[in-house]
Formats: C-alpha cells, sequence, structure tokens
C-alpha cells in the first residue's frame, strides 16, 4: 500500500469500515506520520457526533446487569511495569501494544471464541491455565502485527469466507486468520501452506484444521515461502496441496 | 422493541413523531463534576460510582448506535453489556491526549457491534443478503435524517453530497466495511473512501469539531 493510499483511508478507519489488518497497517502509518494522527482524532470525533440522533433508552435491566458484571470484573492494569508511564515514548508503546492486543483478541473472538475478556468470567483455577494461554497467543500475533514490515494479504476465500495474513519476515513470523469460511464435508479439512519460489509442487504445510472448523487464527512460519495458501484436503490433511482445490492463495514481497 | 417514530416517518423536513420519546433518547446536558473524562478517570482507579454515572450519560448512545448496527435489540443489549464491561476492563489505558472518553467508549461499542455483524456471515453472504432482501440504504439515510433532533448535527449532515452522506451513514449505522459500500453504491473503491474521508472533513468543519 503506497502513503497516498494509506492517507486515505483515514475517513474508513474513523468510521471502523476498515478490516482488522487494514486497521493495524493504519495504526501502524499514524504512529509515523502527526498529521495524521490529529485529523483522525478529529474525525473520530466528528463521528461521534453521528452517535446522537441515534440514541435509544437501553432496557431497564441493562444498567443493574452491567454493574453487577462490572463488580465481578478485574480491571486490567496500564501498560507494563517496566516502562516509564510518563515518557511519551511509553505512552506510544502502551497504545501500540494496546492497538495490537486489541486487534488479535478481538480477532480471537470472532476466530475461535477465546478472547481474552471471556477469561475474566472463568473459574479462578481454569483462568489461570487459560490467561496463560491466551495472553502467550496474544503476545505472539501481537509481536507480528506491531514488527515495522508487516504486510497484509488480503485473501477472498473462493467459496465464502476470507483469509487474511499478515507477514512480518523480519520475525519469520506471520498471522493468519481464517473466518466464515463454508463448512466442509465430514472427511474433510482445511490446510494452511507457505509456498517457496518454487511453486506448489515445494509446498510446506503450516497446519491443519480439524474436522468442521472453518475459522481460526494461527501463528506461523514463514521460511521461504512467497505465497500463502489455503486449501480443502482429505481429513488429517495432505502433503501437498489439491491443486484444483486451493480455495484463497496470495502472495507477499521478499 | 418498539421505537414510536422510528421507521414510519420517511420524510426529512417531519418534526420527530413523538418529541417526548426523542427527548428521552436525547444526551442529557452534562453538570458539573460529571465531566465524561473526568469520570472515566476515576474509572480507571476502580471507582464504581463513576462508572454508573458514566452509564447513566452513555448508555442510550451506546446501544441506540449498537442497535443500529446489530439491528436486534436482545443481542443490542448483548454487545452493549460487552463493550461497557470492557471499558471497565481496560479504562487505565484510556488516553485523553488520544481522544475523548465519549469518542473512546463509543468507538468500543461500534466495534464490537461490528464484529458481531461481521462474524455473523462471511462477507459476500451478507452482501447477497442485502441484495435479495432489499433493505437498502435509503432507508437508514432517511432513518438517520429523520431522527435527528439536534439541529446541527442535522443540518450538516444534509449539506454533505449524496455520495458523502450514503457511504458515511453506510458504514457506521450498518457496519459495512468501505469495500461492501463500494459494492452496495456500485462506486470505485477509491471513490467511496475518498467521499468517506472528505464527507467527514465537511462534518467536521459544518460541527466545529476540534481535537
Amino acid at each position: 500500500m503506497t502513503a497516498s493510499d494509506i492517507h486515505s483511508l483515514s475517513g474508513a478507519y474513523a468510521l471502523d469500515a476498515v478490516d482488522d489488518l487494514e486497521r493495524v497497517a493504519f495504526e501502524r502509518h499514524l504512529r509515523e506520520c502527526d498529521p495524521c494522527a490529529l485529523e483522525v482524532r478529529e474525525l473520530r470525533e466528528t463521528v461521534t457526533r453521528l452517535a446522537d440522533p441515534a440514541a435509544v433508552d437501553p432496557p431497564p435491566s441493562l444498567r443493574s446487569s452491567v454493574l453487577d458484571a462490572v463488580a465481578r470484573t478485574p480491571q486490567a492494569r496500564p501498560g507494563r511495569p517496566d516502562r516509564s508511564q510518563s515518557s511519551g515514548h511509553a505512552s506510544a508503546a502502551r497504545w501500540r501494544r494496546f492497538a495490537a492486543v486489541a486487534v488479535a483478541a478481538s480477532v480471537l473472538a470472532a476466530g475461535v471464541g477465546v478472547g481474552t475478556w471471556t477469561v475474566a468470567h472463568r473459574d479462578a483455577t481454569d483462568a489461570r491455565h487459560a490467561a496463560a494461554d491466551a495472553q502467550a497467543r496474544t503476545d505472539a500475533i501481537g509481536a507480528v502485527l506491531a514488527a515495522s514490515d508487516v504486510q497484509v494479504i488480503k485473501m477472498p476465500g473462493r467459496d465464502g469466507g476470507t483469509v487474511n495474513l499478515a507477514v512480518a519476515r523480519s520475525q519469520n513470523k506471520a498471522v493468519a486468520v481464517l473466518t466464515g469460511l463454508p463448512a466442509l464435508q465430514d472427511d474433510q479439512v482445511y490446510q494452511l501452506w507457505m509456498i517457496p519460489p518454487g511453486g506448489a509442487a515445494e509446498a510446506v504445510s503450516r497446519g491443519v484444521l480439524s474436522v468442521g472448523q472453518t475459522a481460526d487464527t494461527r501463528v506461523i512460519e514463514v521460511g521461504d515461502g512467497v505465497q500463502f495458501g489455503v486449501s480443502i484436503e482429505p481429513k488429517g490433511g495432505s502433503k501437498r496441496p489439491t491443486l484444483t482445490q486451493i480455495i484463497a492463495a496470495g502472495e507477499f514481497s521478499t | 422493541m418498539t421505537n414510536p417514530g422510528e421507521g414510519e416517518t420517511r420524510t426529512t423536513d417531519m418534526p420527530p413523531v413523538s418529541r417526548g420519546r426523542a427527548q428521552r433518547g436525547t444526551p442529557a446536558p452534562e453538570p458539573a463534576g460529571s465531566d465524561p473524562n473526568e469520570l472515566l478517570r476515576r474509572v480507571a482507579r476502580g471507582d464504581e460510582a463513576a462508572f454508573a454515572a458514566l452509564y447513566d450519560q452513555l448508555a442510550p448512545r451506546l446501544y441506540g448506535l449498537v442497535l443500529r448496527v446489530v439491528r436486534d435489540p436482545a443481542i443490542a443489549e448483548e454487545v452493549t453489556q460487552e463493550a461497557l464491561v470492557e471499558a471497565w476492563r481496560s479504562a487505565a489505558r484510556f488516553d485523553q491526549d488520544k481522544g475523548s472518553a465519549v469518542s473512546w467508549m463509543l468507538t468500543i461499542a461500534h466495534r464490537r457491534a461490528v464484529d458481531r455483524v461481521r462474524s455473523e456471515q462471511a462477507a459476500s453472504n451478507r452482501l447477497r443478503k442485502a441484495a435479495t432482501t432489499d433493505v437498502p440504504y435509503d432507508d437508514v439515510v432517511e432513518q438517520a435524517t429523520t431522527r435527528i433532533e439536534r439541529q446541527q448535527v442535522r443540518r450538516c449532515i444534509d449539506g454533505l453530497t449524496g455520495l458523502q452522506r450514503e457511504a458515511i451513514l453506510l458504514a457506521y449505522y450498518r457496519g459495512y466495511t468501505y469495500r461492501e459500500v463500494s459494492d452496495l453504491l456500485e462506486t470505485p473503491l477509491p471513490t467511496v473512501k475518498t467521499r468517506m474521508r472528505d464527507g467527514l472533513i465537511r462534518l467536521r468543519d459544518c460541527l466545529g469539531v476540534t481535537a
């Protein structure tokens, strides 16, 4: 995406009319572009005014229900303790991390139903393990999304759904987000592939979804891949992608 | 939930059908000591009373906005609650340098609503459904303009070009991405992006919004 392309996204961004990965790319741009940050702040405040005419009183029961939930919900700590809270840099870093984590969390929630916020409602014992897992995953995703060389590739699924890939070559990592893919037969699954310059004959598997699974978010290795693809394969996966069954593919730069 | 006056009135110049209803939905003037920015800072320190006060100020806007996007009152209630609990959890991350408390909370609610409608169906399915069930954008645009009680917002929306208005309201009130708006309006992608931006800039100037 060129600089002028990304500038022109400010309106769509302020309206939340971008997808998660575009949002991350745009927020990365914002951190390097002060005039853009000011413009977005103003456009967001403007958009906020559009909620005024939409106002409707919620059912009265919502109030006590929200206040009860709040009374049971622990609050997140600001930033990390090892960073100075007062410096501008730390504040920017906190926002960067918040943005990345928020996106990762929403991607996770949308993809596989494991949002970080659901963790707060579980049993204390469960929560520790679940939180550690979710946190490790969120950190890994956040690290890729926050990389300075991240590239975002969007691949509409052949039969519906979307496959998005954020590639951070500097980290040899990518985040693949599969959403809303059509359900398959009981003996078929989706499989992820990294494809090197030699083409699909040298494709390397980057994971197989379970039977019935139509959405996923995972961190994968890039290796010498220059293309990413998703195919439909027999249950358990294949050694090489079935070429007629590739439902999404996209290239990224080296 | 049925709202008298919503959906039936189609003429921009009509006064609100039920003024009492409209007034209740309109954000109350904010008395001294209840500045949302200050309240949210107190919430960040665990102040539940401040959160309740914020709720009272913002709930109609949060719920109304979410309801517009998700369209189902039960889902709207659920999403509004999730958004409010998320705001409580992450209040310590609110930074007024990045925007006002009202904007921060509405952004959380809007994103959650949008996530909900976008995750329910693949984008292509939503578009197909939109095309076949014929719930067109005119509807949104007209509802929005008839229900605008605040003269200024209304006047400013009226001051947009047709395409600016449709692009902005479809995105904000329906949760469409700019790609989907481009398909719905059969308008090239770069044009839609540009109209969203220059439309919002025009609204900003008309409303006198400053950051």
